[in-house]
C-alpha cells in the first residue's frame, strides 16, 4: 500500500508537470493555430538557463526563477511570435510543423553550442530533501510545489480564457481572425500574449522536471511527446481534458515504474515508450476530424517535366562518377551516405508534397528496411532488397491503416509516436518468435548487413556502393516523378488541395492515402537497406525520431513536392554540412544551428528553395549555346583533375566558378534589350490575354496573337472593324462599342457587342473565348 | 498599415458632411482592380443601399471601407478624416461596425462570449448583454450555448446584437438576407428600420434589391466595379433590372 501511495504521488507530480507543459502547448495552438513542436525545447532552454543562474552562478532561487520565468521565457516567446510565427499565416500545416521542428533542431543546436555536451550539470530539487508528512505517506516539497503550480496554472488559464475580454478574444481569433479584427480585437497583441504565456509555461515545466532527468538537450526537448499525449486527450483544444490526459499519463508512468518488472528485457523499454503508445492509441480512438474544405495554400509545386527529370537523373549519376573518381575512400564512405538518405528523403515527396500527408517516421521505416535486409537479405541477393521494400511498405500500410482517417498535425503526431515507440522499445527488443516467425531486430546492439551481389558482381567497395545508391536514387526519382504524372498522382494532389471536393466527386480518400503511405514507406525501406549496406553494420540510434527530423525539415525546405527537394535534403545534411564543418571549426559551430535556421526561413517562402533555384537557372537551361559550353568546360575541369593538375578543393571551386559564370552569361543573354522590352510591353503575352479588355484596351495585335497561340494562322483573320469608340476614355472598357466579326469557317458574320456599360468586357471576352474554342 | 489618430469616435459635423465618403476608390486583388474608381457617400442618419448583381464588387467595396483591403487609388473618408490604410480594429473601435456576409459570429464561443467581444468603447460586459437582450429578447435563452449551434436566423441576430451593442456611428450590413428564410429576413430588416429610426447611419449591401427598397433612403447600383447610378431606390428600378439582367 505504501508503495502504491508513494508512486501515486510520483505519478501525480509527473502529471502536474505534463499538465503545465501541455497547457502551454494547447494555449498557443488554440490561439494561433500553430502546433509548436519546439515547445519542449523552450522548456529545455529555460532549464539550462535556470541551471546557469542558480547553480553555476549561484544566484538565489527566487531571483533566478523570476529572471527565467518572467523575463527570459516571455521575451523569447515574444520574439518567436514577432519574428517567425506571425509570418506563417496561410501556410500549410506541413510548413508550420517544419518551422517549429526547425526551431526544435536549432534550439538543441544552440544548447549544445552554449553548454558543452557531456558535462555533468547536477540540478537540485526545490527545498532539497525536505518532506511534508501527510499521515498516510510523505510528499517532498518539490512534489508539492509541482502539484500546486499545476492547480494555479489550471485556474489561472481558465479565468484568462473564459472570463477576460483578451482571453475571449484569443479564442475568437482562432474561430475567425478577420471577424475578430472587425470586432476591434487586436490579433497581434493576442498572438504576442499567447506566445509569451506559452513560453513561460514551457519554462515552468522544464525547470520542474529537469532535476528528475539529466540536463540533456535531446531528452528534455523530447519530453514534449508526453505533453503531446496529454494535449491530445483534449483534442488540442480543451484544457480540462488536457489535465485529465496529464493525470492518466503521469499515473501510468508512476505505476509502471513501481510494478513493471525491471529485469525483463522485453519490458525494459516499455516504460519510456508508454507515453508514445498512449498518444498513438488516443489518436486512434479520437472522433473523426472534419474534412478540410478549402486550402488556399501558399505552396505551389508544378509537376516535373520529363526533360528536367532526365537531367536530374543523369546529373546524380554523373555526380556519383565524379565522386568515386576524385575522392579518397574515407570521403567516399562519409559522403556516400547522402544518396541512400536522399532516397529516404525522396519517400517524403509523394507523401508530403503530393498528398499533403505528414510522416515523421520515415527514418524508422528506413530502419525496418535495414533490419529486413540484414536478416533476410540472402547474403546480398537483390531479392533481399526487394523484400526490404515490400516488408517496409507492409509495415507502412500497417501504420497507415489505423491512422488513415487522420491528417495534418494528428497524422504527424501519430507517426512521431510510432517512431518514438520504435526507438525506445521495439528496436531494443531481443529476438522473439511470433508463431513460426522468428523476428530479429538489432540484436541489442548492432547488426551486420552484407553488400548487394547482382549476377556475381558484388557491390562490396565504398565506390561501388556509392554508385549503386546514386543509380538507385535516379531510378527512384523517376518512379516518384512517374507517380506525379499518373492518375494516382493527380488524385493525391487533388486530395491535398481539397479533401471535401474529392469526397464530393466520389473519390474514396482512404485508399489513395493508404497506397501513398505504403509507397512512401517502401521507398524509405529501400533507402534504409542501401544505407545499411554502405555502413556495413547498423544500430538503432541511426534511425531514431530526432535523427529523422532534420531530414523531414530539409525536404520541406527544399520543396516537398519536388524531387530536387529530396536531393537538397540529402546533399545538405550529409554533404555540405560535414564538408563545411571539416573546413573551419567556427563553421562547425554555426552548422549546429544552421539546419534549424534554414527551416525557420521557410515561413517566408513556403514553396521551398528548389523553385527559387529553378527560377535562377531557367535561362541557363534554355540556352542552347551556354549550356553545352558549360558542360564542355566542366568536362575539361574534370579531365584536368583526373590528370592530377590540382587537388579536390580547386576542382570544386573551378566547377562552381564555371557554373556561376555560365549562369550569369545565360542570364545576360536572356535579358532583353531596352527596345525589346518596350516591344514586349506593347504586345501583351498570351497569358495576359485573359485580362485584355479589363485592364487594357483591345488591339488588333491581341487578336493576331490569339490566332497564333491557337495555331489558327491558316484561317481568315478576325478583325476589329468598329474601333471608333474603343479608346473613348469615358467608357470603362476598351472594347465598348467594338464589333467583333464572329468567325464561322470562311463566313464572317458581324456581331454587335456592348453598348453603354461594363457588360462589354464580359461579353466580348465570351465572344473571343467562344471563338477560340470554336 | 497605419493606426488612425487617437481622435474621438466618429461623429459627422452636422448633416452636411458625410459620415462615410468614398472618393475615386479603385481596389482589387493581385494587382488587378475589380472596382474602378467609385464614389459613394453615406450621410448621418441615412440608410444607403449598395445594390448590384453577384460579382459587381460590393463586398470588395466593403473590405476597403472597413480597412480589410487597402485601395490602390482614391480615398476613404470617415467623418471627414482620411482613413486610408487604417487597421480594421482601429476603425471598429471608433464606431464603424461591419457585419460580414455569412453569419459574422464566432461559432466556438458562447453567445455571451460573442457579445463580450464588443466590450470596447467603454462598454462593460453587463451593458452589452443588457443591450442585446433589449434588442433581441430571444437570445437571452441561449446565452451560454455555443453560437455555432444556433439556427441561421439566430446567428444573424447575434451578429446584429453584437454589432449594435456599442452604438456604432455607422453600421454596415453585408448580405444580411443570405441563406435565411423570408420571415427571418423580414424580422431582421424590421430591426434595421428601428436602428435607422434611432439615428444610426446604415450602409446595406444586398444582392436581392427588392428586400431593401422600403428600408433604404438612398441607393446606388453597382455593376462590374462601377457605380452606374444613384438615387432614390424606387427611381432606380429600371437601371436595376438592366444591371441584373444585362439588358
Amino acid at each position: 500500500m505504501d508503495k502504491f501511495l508513494v508512486f501515486t504521488i510520483v505519478g501525480l507530480s509527473l502529471a502536474a508537470i505534463y499538465a503545465v507543459i501541455s497547457s502551454g502547448l494547447v494555449l498557443t495552438y488554440t490561439t494561433t493555430g500553430i502546433f509548436n513542436f519546439a515547445h519542449g525545447a523552450i522548456g529545455m532552454l529555460a532549464a539550462f538557463a535556470y541551471w546557469q543562474l542558480r547553480f553555476d552562478w549561484g544566484w538565489p532561487a527566487p531571483i533566478a526563477l523570476a529572471v527565467v520565468l518572467l523575463l527570459l521565457a516571455p521575451a523569447f516567446g515574444l520574439v518567436l511570435e514577432r519574428v517567425i510565427m506571425r509570418g506563417l499565416q496561410g501556410t500549410s500545416e506541413a510548413t508550420k510543423l517544419v518551422v517549429s521542428i526547425s526551431l526544435l533542431v536549432a534550439m538543441i543546436g544552440l544548447a549544445n553550442l552554449i553548454w558543452t555536451p557531456g558535462e555533468s550539470r547536477p540540478m537540485d530539487t526545490f527545498f532539497k530533501g525536505q518532506k511534508v508528512d501527510l499521515g498516510i505517506t510523505t510528499i517532498t516539497y518539490h512534489q508539492a510545489i509541482t502539484i500546486v503550480t499545476a492547480i494555479v496554472v489550471a485556474v489561472g488559464l481558465r479565468f484568462l480564457l473564459y472570463r477576460t475580454r483578451i482571453g475571449v478574444s484569443m479564442r475568437a481569433n482562432v474561430d475567425d481572425r478577420n471577424l475578430a479584427l472587425l470586432n476591434g480585437a487586436r490579433p497581434d497583441r493576442i498572438g504576442l500574449l499567447s506566445w509569451a504565456i506559452g513560453s513561460s509555461l514551457a519554462a515552468i515545466g522544464g525547470i520542474l522536471i529537469a532535476p528528475a532527468l539529466t540536463l540533456d538537450p535531446g531528452s528534455l526537448s523530447l519530453l514534449i511527446v508526453n505533453a503531446y499525449a496529454a494535449a491530445i486527450f483534449g483534442r488540442l483544444r480543451s484544457l480540462p481534458l488536457t489535465f485529465v490526459g496529464a493525470i492518466v499519463l503521469g499515473l501510468t508512468e508512476g505505476y509502471l515504474a513501481a510494478y513493471l518488472p525491471g529485469e525483463n528485457q522485453y519490458l525494459a523499454g516499455f516504460r519510456p515508450a508508454a507515453a508514445a503508445i498512449v498518444l498513438f492509441l488516443v489518436l486512434l480512438v479520437m472522433p473523426n476530424p472534419r474534412l478540410r474544405t478549402r486550402s488556399q495554400l501558399r505552396e505551389f509545386f508544378p509537376a516535373p517535366s520529363p526533360s528536367g527529370m532526365a537531367m536530374v537523373a543523369v546529373a546524380v549519376v554523373l555526380a556519383g562518377v565524379v565522386m568515386v573518381t576524385t575522392l579518397d575512400t574515407t570521403s567516399i564512405i562519409s559522403y556516400g551516405q547522402m544518396f541512400p538518405l536522399a532516397i529516404v528523403a525522396l519517400s517524403l515527396v509523394p507523401l508530403v508534397g503530393y498528398a499533403g500527408q505528414i510522416s515523421l517516421a520515415q527514418l524508422s521505416f528506413a530502419g525496418v528496411g535495414a533490419i529486413v535486409v540484414a536478416h533476410h537479405g540472402g547474403g546480398g541477393s537483390p531479392l533481399g532488397l526487394a523484400l526490404a521494400v515490400v516488408v517496409t511498405a507492409l509495415v507502412g500500410g500497417l501504420v497507415a491503416l489505423p491512422v488513415r482517417r487522420l491528417s495534418g498535425i494528428y497524422l504527424a503526431l501519430a507517426t512521431a509516436a510510432f517512431a518514438v515507440a520504435l526507438d525506445r522499445w521495439v528496436f531494443n527488443l531481443p529476438d522473439f518468435d511470433i508463431g513460426p516467425l522468428h523476428i530479429s531486430l538489432f540484436q541489442l546492439g548492432s547488426t551486420e548487413i552484407a553488400p548487394l551481389k547482382v549476377f556475381g558482381y558484388a557491390f562490396d567497395t565504398p565506390s561501388r556502393l556509392l554508385m549503386l545508391s546514386a543509380v538507385a536514387f535516379s531510378l527512384t526519382a523517376l518512379v516518384v516523378a512517374g507517380v506525379r504524372w499518373s492518375g494516382f498522382g493527380r488524385q493525391l494532389v487533388a486530395m491535398r488541395d481539397s479533401e471535401a471536393a474529392c469526397a464530393t466527386l466520389g473519390l474514396n480518400l482512404v485508399w489513395p492515402r493508404l497506397a501513398v503511405f505504403m509507397l512512401s514507406a517502401g521507398i524509405a525501406g529501400l533507402g534504409g537497406a542501401l544505407y545499411g549496406m554502405q555502413l556495413g553494420s547498423v544500430s538503432p540510434e541511426r534511425f531514431n525520431l530526432v535523427s529523422g527530423l532534420p531530414l523531414f525539415m530539409l525536404v520541406v525546405v527544399g520543396g516537398a513536392g519536388l524531387v530536387g527537394g529530396a536531393l537538397f535534403a540529402g546533399i545538405g545534411l550529409y554533404g555540405i554540412i560535414p564538408l563545411t564543418s571539416a573546413l573551419f571549426s567556427f563553421v562547425a559551430k554555426i552548422n549546429a544551428v544552421s539546419p534549424g535556421l534554414t527551416g525557420v526561413g521557410l515561413g517566408r517562402n513556403p514553396s521551398g528553395v528548389i523553385p527559387l533555384v529553378q527560377e535562377g537557372v531557367r535561362p541557363l537551361r534554355r540556352d542552347r549555346v551556354v549550356l553545352p559550353a558549360m558542360a564542355v568546360a566542366m568536362v575539361a575541369v574534370y579531365a584536368l583533375r583526373q590528370a592530377d593538375a590540382y587537388g579536390n578543393w580547386p576542382f570544386v571551386a573551378l566547377l562552381l566558378l564555371v557554373f556561376v559564370v555560365a549562369n550569369a552569361v545565360a542570364g545576360a543573354r536572356a535579358r532583353p534589350g531596352a527596345a525589346e522590352r518596350r516591344a514586349a510591353a506593347a504586345a501583351t503575352s498570351v497569358g495576359d490575354l485573359d485580362w485584355v479588355g479589363i485592364t487594357s484596351p483591345w488591339t488588333s495585335g491581341h487578336l493576331a496573337q490569339l490566332e497564333s497561340a491557337f495555331a489558327a494562322d491558316g484561317l481568315p483573320p478576325m478583325t476589329v472593324p468598329g474601333r471608333s469608340r474603343a479608346h473613348d476614355p469615358s467608357l470603362p472598357y476598351g472594347l465598348a462599342g467594338t464589333q467583333i466579326r464572329e468567325w464561322r469557317g470562311h463566313e464572317a458574320t458581324p456581331t454587335a457587342v456592348a453598348t453603354t456599360n461594363g457588360h462589354s468586357a464580359e461579353s466580348s471576352e465570351e465572344v473571343v473565348h467562344g471563338h477560340a474554342r470554336g | 498599415m497605419t493606426a488612425v489618430d487617437a481622435s474621438p469616435p466618429l461623429v459627422a459635423d452636422g448633416a452636411s458632411e458625410p459620415l462615410l465618403e468614398l472618393r475615386g476608390i479603385r481596389a482589387g486583388y493581385d494587382g488587378i482592380d475589380v472596382i474602378h474608381g467609385i464614389d459613394l457617400e453615406v450621410h448621418p442618419g441615412r440608410v444607403v443601399a449598395l445594390l448590384g448583381p453577384n460579382g459587381a464588387g460590393k463586398s470588395t467595396t466593403l473590405k476597403v471601407l472597413s480597412g480589410m483591403l487597402a485601395p490602390s487609388a482614391g480615398d476613404v473618408l470617415v467623418a471627414g478624416r482620411r482613413v486610408n490604410g487604417a487597421r480594421p480594429d482601429d476603425l471598429a473601435r471608433r464606431g464603424l461596425c461591419l457585419i460580414p456576409e455569412g453569419r459574422g459570429i464566432f461559432p466556438n464561443l458562447t453567445v455571451r462570449e460573442n457579445l463580450w467581444m464588443m466590450t470596447h468603447r467603454g462598454r462593460t460586459k453587463a451593458d452589452v448583454e443588457e443591450q442585446a437582450a433589449a434588442r433581441f429578447p430571444q437570445l437571452t435563452r441561449f446565452l451560454d450555448q455555443t453560437a455555432g449551434t444556433l439556427s441561421g436566423g439566430q446567428q444573424q441576430m447575434l451578429a446584429m446584437a453584437r454589432g449594435l451593442a456599442t452604438d456604432p456611428a455607422l453600421l454596415v450590413l453585408d448580405e444580411l438576407s443570405m441563406g435565411l428564410a423570408p420571415i427571418i429576413v423580414d424580422q431582421l430588416y424590421e430591426t434595421v428600420s428601428q436602428v435607422a429610426a434611432e439615428g444610426t447611419s446604415i450602409l446595406l449591401v444586398e444582392q436581392f434589391a427588392r428586400i431593401v427598397m422600403d428600408v433604404a433612403d438612398d441607393a446606388a447600383v453597382m455593376v462590374h466595379g462601377h457605380i452606374v447610378e444613384t438615387g432614390r431606390p424606387r427611381d432606380l428600378e429600371a437601371s436595376l433590372s438592366q444591371a441584373y439582367l444585362g439588358g
